[in-house]
Protein backbone atom coordinates (compact mmCIF):
# COMPACT_ATOMS: atom_id res chain seq x y z
CA UNK A 1 0.00 0.00 0.00
CA UNK A 2 1.36 3.38 -0.84
CA UNK A 3 1.60 5.00 2.29
CA UNK A 4 4.18 2.10 3.70
CA UNK A 5 6.97 2.78 1.73
CA UNK A 6 7.20 6.60 2.40
CA UNK A 7 10.06 7.58 4.21
CA UNK A 8 9.89 8.55 7.88
CA UNK A 9 11.61 12.10 6.76
CA UNK A 10 8.06 12.48 5.26
CA UNK A 11 5.75 15.01 7.56
CA UNK A 12 3.23 16.09 5.69
CA UNK A 13 0.96 14.37 2.95
CA UNK A 14 -1.89 15.36 0.92
CA UNK A 15 -3.78 13.05 -1.09
CA UNK A 16 -6.78 13.73 -3.21
CA UNK A 17 -8.66 10.89 -5.47
CA UNK A 18 -10.12 12.96 -7.99
CA UNK A 19 -13.51 11.83 -9.69
CA UNK A 20 -15.81 13.20 -12.31
CA UNK A 21 -19.70 12.28 -11.76
CA UNK A 22 -20.42 13.34 -15.39
CA UNK A 23 -18.17 9.63 -16.42
CA UNK A 24 -19.53 7.92 -13.51
CA UNK A 25 -22.69 8.39 -14.77
CA UNK A 26 -21.78 7.17 -17.98
CA UNK A 27 -20.33 4.03 -16.49
CA UNK A 28 -23.21 3.28 -14.11
CA UNK A 29 -25.64 3.13 -17.45
CA UNK A 30 -23.22 1.24 -20.12
CA UNK A 31 -23.89 -1.97 -21.82
CA UNK A 32 -20.41 -1.85 -22.81
CA UNK A 33 -18.53 -4.90 -24.33
CA UNK A 34 -16.07 -3.83 -20.96
CA UNK A 35 -18.86 -2.44 -18.60
CA UNK A 36 -17.94 -5.31 -16.22
CA UNK A 37 -14.86 -3.46 -15.33
CA UNK A 38 -16.89 -0.51 -14.80
CA UNK A 39 -16.53 1.21 -11.94
CA UNK A 40 -18.92 2.26 -8.75
CA UNK A 41 -20.67 5.11 -8.99
CA UNK A 42 -19.95 6.02 -5.67
CA UNK A 43 -16.10 4.62 -4.40
CA UNK A 44 -16.16 2.11 -1.95
CA UNK A 45 -13.22 2.33 -0.21
CA UNK A 46 -11.08 -0.40 1.85
CA UNK A 47 -10.93 -0.62 5.57
CA UNK A 48 -7.64 -1.73 5.30
CA UNK A 49 -6.88 1.09 3.50
CA UNK A 50 -8.12 3.73 6.36
CA UNK A 51 -6.30 1.28 8.82
CA UNK A 52 -2.87 1.58 7.39
CA UNK A 53 -3.20 5.32 7.07
CA UNK A 54 -4.49 5.56 10.40
CA UNK A 55 -0.99 3.60 11.54
CA UNK A 56 0.88 6.22 8.94
CA UNK A 57 -0.61 9.15 10.65
CA UNK A 58 1.04 8.57 13.76
CA UNK A 59 4.49 9.90 12.13
CA UNK A 60 2.98 12.62 10.33
CA UNK A 61 2.70 16.27 11.51
CA UNK A 62 0.11 17.09 8.42
CA UNK A 63 -2.27 14.69 7.08
CA UNK A 64 -5.01 15.09 4.34
CA UNK A 65 -6.84 12.50 2.24
CA UNK A 66 -10.03 12.94 0.21
CA UNK A 67 -11.83 10.01 -1.03
CA UNK A 68 -9.41 7.13 -1.43
CA UNK A 69 -9.63 6.55 2.50
CA UNK A 70 -13.24 6.53 4.54
CA UNK A 71 -13.02 8.81 7.67
CA UNK A 72 -15.07 5.49 9.64
CA UNK A 73 -12.16 3.19 8.50
CA UNK A 74 -9.63 5.71 9.84
CA UNK A 75 -10.78 6.16 13.43
CA UNK A 76 -12.16 2.21 13.23
CA UNK A 77 -8.57 1.10 13.41
CA UNK A 78 -7.46 3.44 15.68
CA UNK A 79 -6.10 2.04 19.17
CA UNK A 80 -6.75 3.33 22.51
CA UNK A 81 -3.18 3.44 23.56
CA UNK A 82 -2.51 5.30 20.13
CA UNK A 83 -0.52 8.48 20.53
CA UNK A 84 -0.09 11.30 17.83
CA UNK A 85 2.50 13.32 19.18
CA UNK A 86 3.21 15.69 16.10
CA UNK A 87 -0.23 15.56 14.28
CA UNK A 88 -1.33 19.29 13.79
CA UNK A 89 -4.17 18.60 10.83
CA UNK A 90 -5.83 16.26 9.36
CA UNK A 91 -8.68 16.22 6.74
CA UNK A 92 -10.75 13.21 6.06
CA UNK A 93 -13.70 12.00 3.93
CA UNK A 94 -16.84 9.94 4.86
CA UNK A 95 -19.23 9.29 2.21
CA UNK A 96 -20.93 8.32 4.77
CA UNK A 97 -21.62 11.75 5.86
CA UNK A 98 -24.93 12.69 3.68
CA UNK A 99 -27.97 13.50 4.18
CA UNK A 100 -30.81 11.14 6.04
CA UNK A 101 -27.65 9.40 7.24
CA UNK A 102 -27.68 11.00 10.70
CA UNK A 103 -26.43 8.24 12.85
CA UNK A 104 -23.11 7.68 10.96
CA UNK A 105 -22.52 10.88 10.94
CA UNK A 106 -22.74 10.79 14.79
CA UNK A 107 -20.41 7.51 15.05
CA UNK A 108 -17.93 9.22 12.85
CA UNK A 109 -17.62 12.11 14.80
CA UNK A 110 -17.52 10.48 18.02
CA UNK A 111 -15.03 8.27 17.02
CA UNK A 112 -12.93 11.74 15.67
CA UNK A 113 -13.15 12.83 19.23
CA UNK A 114 -11.73 9.98 21.10
CA UNK A 115 -8.71 10.02 18.81
CA UNK A 116 -8.34 13.97 18.43
CA UNK A 117 -8.22 13.38 22.65
CA UNK A 118 -4.95 11.67 22.11
CA UNK A 119 -3.67 14.02 19.71
CA UNK A 120 -1.98 16.81 21.83
CA UNK A 121 -0.54 19.15 19.03
CA UNK A 122 -4.13 19.16 16.83
CA UNK A 123 -4.78 22.52 15.73
CA UNK A 124 -7.53 21.48 13.20
CA UNK A 125 -9.34 18.48 12.12
CA UNK A 126 -11.96 18.03 9.39
CA UNK A 127 -14.17 15.32 8.20
CA UNK A 128 -15.93 16.40 4.98
CA UNK A 129 -18.10 15.50 2.19
CA UNK A 130 -19.39 16.58 -1.09
CA UNK A 131 -20.88 15.63 -4.78
CA UNK A 132 -22.91 16.88 -6.80
CA UNK A 133 -26.11 18.49 -5.00
CA UNK A 134 -24.65 17.71 -1.44
CA UNK A 135 -21.96 18.82 0.83
CA UNK A 136 -21.08 19.41 4.55
CA UNK A 137 -17.77 19.80 6.88
CA UNK A 138 -17.28 18.79 10.27
CA UNK A 139 -14.42 21.33 11.92
CA UNK A 140 -12.70 21.83 15.50
CA UNK A 141 -10.84 24.54 15.45
CA UNK A 142 -8.43 24.44 18.39
CA UNK A 143 -7.31 28.49 18.47
CA UNK A 144 -11.13 28.86 18.56
CA UNK A 145 -12.17 26.28 20.92
CA UNK A 146 -14.96 25.66 18.82
CA UNK A 147 -16.64 22.90 16.37
CA UNK A 148 -18.89 23.74 13.11
CA UNK A 149 -20.82 22.13 11.55
CA UNK A 150 -21.52 23.42 7.63
CA UNK A 151 -23.63 21.42 5.15
CA UNK A 152 -26.48 21.60 2.63
CA UNK A 153 -29.07 20.58 4.87
CA UNK A 154 -30.80 21.39 8.36
CA UNK A 155 -28.76 18.81 10.65
CA UNK A 156 -28.05 19.12 14.69
CA UNK A 157 -25.04 18.04 15.92
CA UNK A 158 -26.26 15.41 18.63
CA UNK A 159 -25.53 16.11 22.41
CA UNK A 160 -23.04 13.19 22.73
CA UNK A 161 -20.96 14.86 20.07
CA UNK A 162 -20.81 17.82 21.56
CA UNK A 163 -20.09 16.75 24.58
CA UNK A 164 -17.07 14.99 23.67
CA UNK A 165 -15.81 17.74 21.57
CA UNK A 166 -16.15 19.45 25.09
CA UNK A 167 -13.89 17.09 25.95
CA UNK A 168 -11.05 17.89 23.75
CA UNK A 169 -11.85 21.68 24.06
CA UNK A 170 -11.42 21.31 28.20
CA UNK A 171 -7.93 19.08 27.38
CA UNK A 172 -6.10 21.21 24.50
CA UNK A 173 -7.82 24.66 24.00
CA UNK A 174 -7.59 27.87 26.04
CA UNK A 175 -11.03 29.33 25.47
CA UNK A 176 -14.70 28.93 26.01
CA UNK A 177 -15.91 26.19 24.15
CA UNK A 178 -17.98 26.74 21.01
CA UNK A 179 -20.97 24.65 18.70
CA UNK A 180 -21.64 26.83 15.14
CA UNK A 181 -23.75 25.45 12.68
CA UNK A 182 -24.24 26.92 9.27
CA UNK A 183 -26.29 26.16 6.83
CA UNK A 184 -24.79 26.43 2.80
CA UNK A 185 -27.39 27.61 0.52
CA UNK A 186 -25.02 27.23 -2.64
CA UNK A 187 -25.91 25.24 -5.11
CA UNK A 188 -23.23 22.25 -5.32
CA UNK A 189 -22.63 21.35 -8.74
CA UNK A 190 -19.51 18.99 -8.00
CA UNK A 191 -16.74 18.32 -5.44
CA UNK A 192 -15.56 21.15 -6.73
CA UNK A 193 -17.97 23.45 -5.51
CA UNK A 194 -18.05 21.88 -2.13
CA UNK A 195 -14.43 22.56 -1.23
CA UNK A 196 -15.12 26.43 -2.34
CA UNK A 197 -17.85 26.97 -0.68
CA UNK A 198 -17.04 24.73 2.19
CA UNK A 199 -13.52 26.80 2.78
CA UNK A 200 -11.19 23.78 2.37
CA UNK A 201 -9.05 24.97 0.20
CA UNK A 202 -6.03 23.68 1.70
CA UNK A 203 -6.79 19.42 1.15
CA UNK A 204 -6.53 19.85 -2.65
CA UNK A 205 -4.04 21.88 -5.06
CA UNK A 206 -5.46 25.38 -5.85
CA UNK A 207 -4.92 25.00 -9.65
CA UNK A 208 -6.34 21.93 -9.26
CA UNK A 209 -9.33 23.01 -7.63
CA UNK A 210 -10.49 25.29 -10.33
CA UNK A 211 -9.32 23.02 -13.02
CA UNK A 212 -12.18 20.31 -11.39
CA UNK A 213 -14.62 22.85 -10.68
CA UNK A 214 -14.33 24.30 -14.43
CA UNK A 215 -14.28 20.71 -15.73
CA UNK A 216 -17.24 19.35 -13.70
CA UNK A 217 -19.22 22.96 -13.97
CA UNK A 218 -19.00 22.76 -18.20
CA UNK A 219 -19.43 18.87 -18.65
CA UNK B 1 23.77 59.64 -19.85
CA UNK B 2 24.01 57.99 -16.69
CA UNK B 3 25.25 54.25 -16.72
CA UNK B 4 23.43 51.62 -14.55
CA UNK B 5 25.42 51.61 -11.47
CA UNK B 6 24.90 55.58 -11.49
CA UNK B 7 21.43 54.32 -10.36
CA UNK B 8 20.74 54.29 -6.75
CA UNK B 9 20.08 50.77 -5.20
CA UNK B 10 16.43 51.13 -4.94
CA UNK B 11 15.72 52.61 -8.25
CA UNK B 12 17.88 49.20 -9.88
CA UNK B 13 15.72 47.25 -7.99
CA UNK B 14 12.62 48.59 -8.97
CA UNK B 15 13.77 48.00 -12.28
CA UNK B 16 14.71 44.78 -12.03
CA UNK B 17 11.49 43.77 -10.03
CA UNK B 18 9.36 45.08 -13.23
CA UNK B 19 11.95 43.36 -15.98
CA UNK B 20 11.08 39.60 -13.98
CA UNK B 21 7.55 40.23 -14.64
CA UNK B 22 8.15 39.74 -18.38
CA UNK B 23 8.58 36.23 -20.47
CA UNK B 24 11.90 35.56 -22.65
CA UNK B 25 14.30 37.58 -20.17
CA UNK B 26 17.00 35.37 -20.80
CA UNK B 27 18.85 36.96 -23.41
CA UNK B 28 18.92 40.36 -21.16
CA UNK B 29 21.06 38.03 -18.87
CA UNK B 30 24.55 39.45 -20.32
CA UNK B 31 23.54 43.06 -19.66
CA UNK B 32 25.77 42.78 -15.83
CA UNK B 33 26.06 40.27 -13.26
CA UNK B 34 23.94 41.67 -11.19
CA UNK B 35 21.05 41.39 -14.23
CA UNK B 36 22.43 37.33 -14.44
CA UNK B 37 21.96 36.78 -10.94
CA UNK B 38 18.17 38.08 -10.57
CA UNK B 39 17.04 36.71 -14.02
CA UNK B 40 18.87 33.10 -13.36
CA UNK B 41 16.80 33.34 -9.87
CA UNK B 42 14.03 33.78 -11.87
CA UNK B 43 14.47 31.40 -14.56
CA UNK B 44 15.65 28.67 -13.41
CA UNK B 45 13.64 28.51 -10.12
CA UNK B 46 10.58 26.67 -12.03
CA UNK B 47 11.51 24.57 -14.82
CA UNK B 48 9.16 22.80 -17.21
CA UNK B 49 10.58 19.78 -18.87
CA UNK B 50 10.26 18.11 -21.58
CA UNK B 51 11.73 14.71 -21.59
CA UNK B 52 13.65 16.14 -24.59
CA UNK B 53 15.16 19.06 -22.17
CA UNK B 54 16.62 16.59 -19.66
CA UNK B 55 19.72 17.28 -21.49
CA UNK B 56 20.31 21.23 -20.63
CA UNK B 57 19.34 19.55 -17.17
CA UNK B 58 21.98 17.23 -16.93
CA UNK B 59 24.57 20.72 -18.39
CA UNK B 60 23.40 23.12 -15.45
CA UNK B 61 26.37 24.31 -13.33
CA UNK B 62 26.22 23.77 -9.84
CA UNK B 63 25.62 27.25 -8.86
CA UNK B 64 22.22 26.93 -11.17
CA UNK B 65 21.03 23.95 -9.48
CA UNK B 66 20.67 25.70 -6.12
CA UNK B 67 18.63 28.05 -7.88
CA UNK B 68 15.88 25.26 -8.96
CA UNK B 69 12.91 25.01 -6.72
CA UNK B 70 10.34 22.97 -8.43
CA UNK B 71 10.89 20.51 -11.39
CA UNK B 72 8.23 19.34 -13.67
CA UNK B 73 8.99 16.48 -15.98
CA UNK B 74 5.93 16.76 -18.47
CA UNK B 75 6.02 13.35 -20.30
CA UNK B 76 4.87 13.27 -23.60
CA UNK B 77 2.95 10.40 -24.79
CA UNK B 78 1.79 8.86 -28.17
CA UNK B 79 -0.23 10.82 -29.85
CA UNK B 80 -3.30 7.87 -30.90
CA UNK B 81 -6.31 8.34 -33.57
CA UNK B 82 -10.23 8.03 -34.12
CA UNK B 83 -9.10 4.62 -35.03
CA UNK B 84 -8.53 3.78 -31.55
CA UNK B 85 -9.92 6.68 -29.20
CA UNK B 86 -13.02 5.06 -28.46
CA UNK B 87 -11.43 2.00 -27.48
CA UNK B 88 -8.72 0.97 -24.35
CA UNK B 89 -5.23 1.28 -24.80
CA UNK B 90 -3.43 -1.77 -26.54
CA UNK B 91 -0.45 -3.84 -24.72
CA UNK B 92 1.96 -2.21 -27.60
CA UNK B 93 0.79 1.25 -26.71
CA UNK B 94 1.05 0.48 -22.96
CA UNK B 95 4.32 -0.98 -23.47
CA UNK B 96 5.43 1.78 -25.65
CA UNK B 97 3.84 4.40 -23.51
CA UNK B 98 5.72 2.95 -20.37
CA UNK B 99 8.59 2.55 -21.62
CA UNK B 100 8.74 6.33 -22.64
CA UNK B 101 7.56 7.17 -19.17
CA UNK B 102 9.98 5.04 -17.31
CA UNK B 103 13.09 6.33 -19.35
CA UNK B 104 12.13 9.78 -18.45
CA UNK B 105 11.52 9.03 -14.92
CA UNK B 106 15.18 7.07 -14.79
CA UNK B 107 16.80 9.64 -16.37
CA UNK B 108 15.90 12.73 -13.93
CA UNK B 109 16.74 10.51 -11.03
CA UNK B 110 20.10 9.76 -12.58
CA UNK B 111 20.65 13.30 -13.20
CA UNK B 112 19.36 14.54 -9.69
CA UNK B 113 21.30 12.14 -7.83
CA UNK B 114 24.44 14.28 -8.41
CA UNK B 115 23.00 17.29 -6.94
CA UNK B 116 23.13 18.88 -3.38
CA UNK B 117 20.38 19.37 -0.99
CA UNK B 118 20.16 23.19 -1.59
CA UNK B 119 18.53 25.14 1.73
CA UNK B 120 15.33 25.60 0.15
CA UNK B 121 13.99 22.60 -0.86
CA UNK B 122 13.62 20.96 -4.51
CA UNK B 123 10.06 19.97 -5.74
CA UNK B 124 9.58 16.88 -8.58
CA UNK B 125 6.54 17.26 -10.14
CA UNK B 126 5.86 14.31 -12.57
CA UNK B 127 2.80 14.63 -15.23
CA UNK B 128 2.47 12.39 -18.30
CA UNK B 129 -0.03 13.01 -21.06
CA UNK B 130 -1.16 12.25 -24.71
CA UNK B 131 -1.82 15.22 -26.93
CA UNK B 132 -4.46 13.48 -28.31
CA UNK B 133 -6.11 13.03 -24.87
CA UNK B 134 -7.54 16.51 -25.56
CA UNK B 135 -8.44 16.08 -29.00
CA UNK B 136 -11.18 13.32 -28.67
CA UNK B 137 -13.46 12.61 -25.99
CA UNK B 138 -12.08 15.34 -23.28
CA UNK B 139 -11.98 18.15 -24.78
CA UNK B 140 -12.02 20.96 -22.36
CA UNK B 141 -10.29 18.76 -19.81
CA UNK B 142 -6.63 20.03 -18.48
CA UNK B 143 -3.98 17.48 -19.08
CA UNK B 144 -1.28 19.64 -18.66
CA UNK B 145 -0.18 19.97 -22.12
CA UNK B 146 1.97 22.61 -23.48
CA UNK B 147 0.11 25.98 -24.00
CA UNK B 148 -3.41 24.87 -21.84
CA UNK B 149 -4.27 28.15 -19.73
CA UNK B 150 -6.38 27.88 -16.76
CA UNK B 151 -8.40 31.14 -16.04
CA UNK B 152 -8.81 32.35 -19.31
CA UNK B 153 -12.85 32.18 -19.79
CA UNK B 154 -12.85 29.29 -23.02
CA UNK B 155 -11.72 25.62 -22.11
CA UNK B 156 -8.75 24.74 -23.22
CA UNK B 157 -7.84 22.69 -26.86
CA UNK B 158 -11.48 23.32 -28.41
CA UNK B 159 -9.80 25.59 -31.08
CA UNK B 160 -7.62 22.18 -31.87
CA UNK B 161 -10.64 20.91 -33.67
CA UNK B 162 -9.52 22.56 -36.88
CA UNK B 163 -6.08 20.86 -37.05
CA UNK B 164 -6.14 18.05 -35.23
CA UNK B 165 -6.29 14.46 -36.94
CA UNK B 166 -9.87 13.31 -36.24
CA UNK B 167 -13.19 13.73 -36.85
CA UNK B 168 -14.67 16.97 -35.23
CA UNK B 169 -17.60 14.76 -33.51
CA UNK B 170 -16.23 14.41 -30.73
CA UNK B 171 -16.64 15.65 -26.94
CA UNK B 172 -19.48 15.62 -24.34
CA UNK B 173 -21.06 18.80 -26.87
CA UNK B 174 -21.78 15.85 -29.13
CA UNK B 175 -22.71 12.70 -27.16
CA UNK B 176 -22.24 10.16 -25.07
CA UNK B 177 -18.67 8.12 -25.19
CA UNK B 178 -18.29 4.79 -24.72
CA UNK B 179 -17.14 3.58 -21.47
CA UNK B 180 -13.95 2.23 -23.04
CA UNK B 181 -13.59 5.55 -25.03
CA UNK B 182 -13.65 7.17 -20.74
CA UNK B 183 -11.28 4.61 -19.80
CA UNK B 184 -8.50 5.12 -21.95
CA UNK B 185 -6.52 8.02 -21.01
CA UNK B 186 -6.37 6.67 -16.90
CA UNK B 187 -4.64 3.69 -17.82
CA UNK B 188 -3.16 1.93 -14.96
CA UNK B 189 0.83 1.72 -14.83
CA UNK B 190 3.45 -0.36 -13.51
CA UNK B 191 6.78 0.71 -15.16
CA UNK B 192 9.77 -0.98 -14.66
CA UNK B 193 13.21 0.47 -14.49
CA UNK B 194 16.25 -1.30 -16.41
CA UNK B 195 18.40 -0.32 -13.77
CA UNK B 196 17.82 0.21 -10.07
CA UNK B 197 16.85 4.23 -9.49
CA UNK B 198 19.48 5.81 -7.69
CA UNK B 199 18.79 7.59 -4.53
CA UNK B 200 17.78 11.16 -5.28
CA UNK B 201 19.12 13.33 -2.09
CA UNK B 202 17.83 17.12 -2.95
CA UNK B 203 14.11 16.18 -3.40
CA UNK B 204 12.15 17.58 -0.80
CA UNK B 205 8.86 17.42 -1.98
CA UNK B 206 6.85 15.03 -4.48
CA UNK B 207 3.68 16.50 -6.82
CA UNK B 208 2.07 14.36 -9.11
CA UNK B 209 -1.62 16.14 -9.70
CA UNK B 210 -4.80 15.70 -11.49
CA UNK B 211 -3.92 16.66 -14.69
CA UNK B 212 -2.24 13.38 -15.20
CA UNK B 213 -4.72 11.08 -15.66
CA UNK B 214 -2.56 7.88 -16.38
CA UNK B 215 -2.16 6.74 -12.92
CA UNK B 216 0.72 4.92 -11.51
CA UNK B 217 0.25 2.19 -9.30
CA UNK B 218 0.84 2.09 -5.75
CA UNK B 219 4.26 -0.54 -6.18
CA UNK B 220 6.04 2.03 -8.38
CA UNK B 221 5.01 5.26 -6.86
CA UNK B 222 6.32 3.80 -3.22
CA UNK B 223 9.43 2.92 -5.55
CA UNK B 224 9.58 6.38 -6.71
CA UNK B 225 9.11 8.23 -2.61
CA UNK B 226 11.42 5.31 -1.89
CA UNK B 227 14.37 6.78 -3.54
CA UNK B 228 13.84 10.20 -2.03
CA UNK B 229 14.98 9.86 1.47
CA UNK B 230 15.18 13.49 2.06
CA UNK B 231 11.22 13.83 1.36
CA UNK B 232 9.08 15.55 3.88
CA UNK B 233 6.41 16.80 1.95
CA UNK B 234 3.91 14.94 -0.77
CA UNK B 235 1.10 16.02 -2.96
CA UNK B 236 -0.65 12.67 -4.44
CA UNK B 237 -3.83 13.58 -6.90
CA UNK B 238 -4.44 10.16 -8.20
CA UNK B 239 -8.25 9.30 -10.21
CA UNK B 240 -10.83 6.67 -9.06
CA UNK B 241 -9.86 4.45 -11.12
CA UNK B 242 -11.84 3.05 -14.32
CA UNK B 243 -11.48 -0.28 -13.85
CA UNK B 244 -12.70 -1.90 -10.81
CA UNK B 245 -10.21 -5.30 -10.91
CA UNK B 246 -7.31 -2.85 -11.05
CA UNK B 247 -9.33 -0.54 -8.05
CA UNK B 248 -9.57 -4.07 -6.06
CA UNK B 249 -6.43 -4.79 -6.51
CA UNK B 250 -4.62 -1.62 -5.79
CA UNK B 251 -6.72 -0.97 -2.55
CA UNK B 252 -6.41 -4.63 -0.57
CA UNK B 253 -2.49 -4.16 -1.72
CA UNK B 254 -2.76 -8.24 -3.75
CA UNK B 255 -0.45 -8.50 -6.30
CA UNK B 256 -1.76 -9.55 -9.54
CA UNK B 257 -2.67 -13.16 -10.50
CA UNK B 258 -0.52 -14.55 -13.14
CA UNK B 259 -2.76 -17.23 -13.38
CA UNK B 260 -4.78 -17.52 -17.02
CA UNK B 261 -8.12 -18.02 -14.81
CA UNK B 262 -7.73 -14.29 -13.31
CA UNK B 263 -9.97 -10.98 -13.95
CA UNK B 264 -7.33 -8.73 -14.68
CA UNK B 265 -5.12 -11.39 -16.80
CA UNK B 266 -8.16 -11.99 -19.13
CA UNK B 267 -8.80 -8.52 -19.56
CA UNK B 268 -5.44 -8.03 -20.99
CA UNK B 269 -5.91 -11.40 -22.85
CA UNK B 270 -8.87 -9.89 -24.63
CA UNK B 271 -6.93 -6.40 -25.35
CA UNK B 272 -4.61 -8.05 -27.18
CA UNK B 273 -6.93 -10.50 -28.69
CA UNK B 274 -8.97 -7.70 -29.93
CA UNK B 275 -7.23 -4.81 -29.99
CA UNK B 276 -3.59 -5.06 -30.42
CA UNK B 277 -3.48 -5.26 -34.58
CA UNK B 278 -5.70 -2.90 -35.11
CA UNK B 279 -4.25 -0.14 -33.29
CA UNK B 280 -1.03 -0.97 -34.32
CA UNK B 281 -2.59 -0.39 -37.89
CA UNK B 282 -3.77 2.97 -36.55
CA UNK B 283 -0.66 4.20 -34.99
CA UNK B 284 0.86 3.54 -38.75
CA UNK B 285 -1.69 5.40 -40.12
CA UNK B 286 -1.51 8.17 -37.59
CA UNK B 287 2.20 8.26 -38.42
CA UNK B 288 2.29 8.52 -41.85
CA UNK B 289 -0.69 11.63 -42.01
CA UNK B 290 1.14 13.96 -39.26
CA UNK B 291 4.02 13.16 -41.67
CA UNK B 292 2.14 14.50 -44.93
CA UNK B 293 0.53 17.49 -42.70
Amino acid sequence: MICQRLSPSVKTVKIFEDFNENYLDIFQHSQGINSHLNPDRVRITYPGVGAAFAKKSRQLEHFSVAFLVDACHFFDACQPHWRWLHLRSLALTSRMMCKDNPLPIRRILEAAAQSALHMPELETMTVWNGAKGEACAFTWCRQDASISWRGTWDFKLHPSVIQDWKKVAYKYARHEFTVNEELLTQEIRSHGDAIQYLGLHSVVDDVSLRQIRRENNCG
Amino acid sequence: MPDWLSLPPEVRAIILKLLIHHDKIAPYATVSKEWQSVIEKKNFGHLKLHPSSLNSLERLAEQQQGLVKHIWLNIELKRYTCQSCRRIESITSIYANNKIMAEAIMRLYFILANWKQNGGGLTLELNAYSPSDSEHWFQGCYFGAPGEVIGSECPPQRGLLTTAIHYPTHGFWYGTPTDDALRRPFEPTTLNFQEELPSVQAVTKFLLRRPCRRQLDPLTLSYLWAKLPQLGEVLYEPWQLSERPSQDQWDSGKKPHLDSSSHKTNHLNYRLRKYDLSETFAERQDGQNIRGF
